[in-house]
């Protein structure tokens, strides 16, 4: 059974979740996008790392003071605040190559009282850029044990396992560190800083270099507009082809099926409710995965802040920020990858009206309804936006139908061509 | 104030007394009394929001929420 409780708390994107999964010998997905941990993840800590206790893995969070959703559960749960059991020891995980973002918390963390072991994660990618850490320096400087690790490439873990076992039979508390406001323990990071970092990492050339053109005035929105029209054509056209075949292999499996069981419920239930029902769900799973893949890359590579700070102003006049450029542009092929996209918009509310107003965006089976509706109230020349907003409803009562309302969707996208034209004449009757 | 600062001005932070959350989000981020910064961009037409490098850390920020920082 287990006893205690471990907690992996880090700055949001700083290798939690993978570090969570090498502890545990779990796999959970680890993606490199903020906001990948939304729920608290418990899991037994395997035998090779001292085994005997729950690790849980916390959102990431800058500080205890909470400004996120996300970053409430951490502090609540750190702090026992929400009638669960304190953790016994809290595993403070750092992006060695943002040393001086993650210390701030690490000293929140080591005012609780908790006993804590410091990681210091990627510190493969810190020496590749040329900041050298002293981990003893730092550990002394803390107070607490310090493990450089790289969760990844998998080396330094059995130094972590040690450290997890000592701390874990000996507490070890930290010294005083003496900050008392943000101001001084803002300082108190810095000094830490430089008396452990030999020479301190600045951001590489290129990345000044490529910034030039893609926060440019004049090339930063081209280039954004070139991405989006990347994105919306991989979703939109190239995803056609695959979604085409899964298609017909539903459809093929539901014929042979037909042909194979003699008439009744069974084979309804069989050909219509589950095959229909699946089929229509996985039809649009390569949007799902273009689209997730592009988040991914322009993630990792650091494009997705960039096209967040140039359509700021125009997601700002509407009351949004920047990142829901991707999840509304997407929307524009299929509302189901839109939807799932605005995972990576931090608050919840504007994920709320993301998600509003993607389901909005003209895509291709509500466009195909719209056609459709336009049919019926044409002789009454109906304005488009009526028809259009009577539409929108029609797709949503249809979506609920399952496989029905599933299989109208997949086939928009085809139809959607015909349906435009279609829309133009009608209205303009 | 930082919130007035142009494209290319560069000082250090003199003063800053957070005063909502997202000001104490600032300051976990680097916009801390002493530190070094540099405006590297502004947005075309509206100039905000700004790109400001601190601590060699880039941070794209509206420029509203810089209203309580007073450099030199």
């Amino acid at each position: 059974m287990a006893e205690s409780l471990v907690a992996l708390v880090g700055n949001p994107n700083c290798g939690k979740t993978a570090l969570f999964n090498t502890l545990t010998g779990l796999r959970n997905k680890v993606a490199n996008y903020p906001g990948v941990t939304v729920e608290v993840v418990k899991s037994e800590l395997s035998k090779t790392y001292g085994g005997n206790c729950v690790l849980i893995d916390l959102p990431g969070t800058y500080s205890l003071s909470p400004v996120s959703d996300d970053e409430a559960i951490t502090s609540d749960l750190l702090s026992g605040a929400s009638g669960q059991l304190k953790p016994q020891l809290i595993i403070n995980v750092l992006d060695a190559t943002q040393l001086e973002l993650g210390l701030g918390l690490t000293l929140d963390l080591l005012r609780l009282g908790s006993p804590v072991v410091v990681v210091l994660n990627m510190m493969d990618l810190a020496e590749s850029s040329g900041a050298v850490i002293n981990v003893d320096t730092l550990a002394r400087e803390l107070g607490v044990p310090v493990v450089a690790i790289s969760a990844t490439k998998k080396w330094g873990l059995d130094k972590l396992s040690n450290a997890i076992k000592s701390s874990i039979s000996t507490p070890q508390t930290s010294k005083e560190l003496d900050w008392n406001d943000l101001n001084s323990k803002g300082e108190l990071v810095h000094k830490i800083v430089l008396s452990c970092t030999e020479t301190k990492g600045r951001h590489s050339e290129l990345t000044a270099r490529v910034d030039k053109y893609v926060l440019h005035p004049v090339y930063g929105p081209l280039i954004l507009l070139a991405a989006l029209a990347l994105i919306f054509q991989a979703v939109f056209a190239w995803a056609a082809f695959p979604m085409d075949l899964i298609e017909g292999f539903v459809s093929k499996i539901s014929e042979l099926i037909s042909t194979l069981m003699p008439e009744g419920l069974l084979r309804d239930l069989l050909v219509d409710g589950i095959i229909g029902g699946v089929g229509s769900v996985i039809v649009f799973l390569p949007q799902i995965v273009i689209l997730f893949s592009f988040i991914l890359f322009l993630e990792d590579f650091g494009y997705m802040a960039r096209a967040s700070y140039l359509m700021d102003r125009i997601m700002g006049t509407v009351g949004l920020s920047g990142k829901a450029v991707i999840p509304l542009v997407s929307g524009l092929a299929c509302a189901v990858p839109s939807i799932l996209a605005t995972r990576s918009i931090p608050s919840k509310r504007d994920r709320l009206l993301t998600m509003m107003l993607a389901l909005n965006d003209m895509f291709g089976a509500t466009s195909c309804l719209c056609a459709f509706n336009c049919s019926f109230y044409s002789r009454e020349a109906v304005p488009w936006n009526e028809s259009a907003r009577c539409s929108d409803a029609t797709a949503l009562r249809g979506r609920s139908f399952g496989s029905a309302g599933g299989r109208i969707c997949s086939k928009g996208n085809r139809i959607a061509r015909r349906g435009a034209t279609f829309i133009d004449r009608t209205s303009s009757l | 104030m930082l919130s007035d600062a142009k494209k290319g001005d560069s000082g250090q932070i003199s003063k800053f007394q957070p005063q909502s959350p997202e000001e104490v989000r600032l300051v976990e981020l680097g916009f801390k009394v002493g530190a070094h910064y540099e405006i590297v961009e502004e947005a075309p037409f509206s100039k905000d929001p700004l790109v400001v490098e601190i601590n060699g850390v880039r941070i794209a920020v509206r420029r509203f929420l810089l209203n309580h920082i007073e450099v030199i």
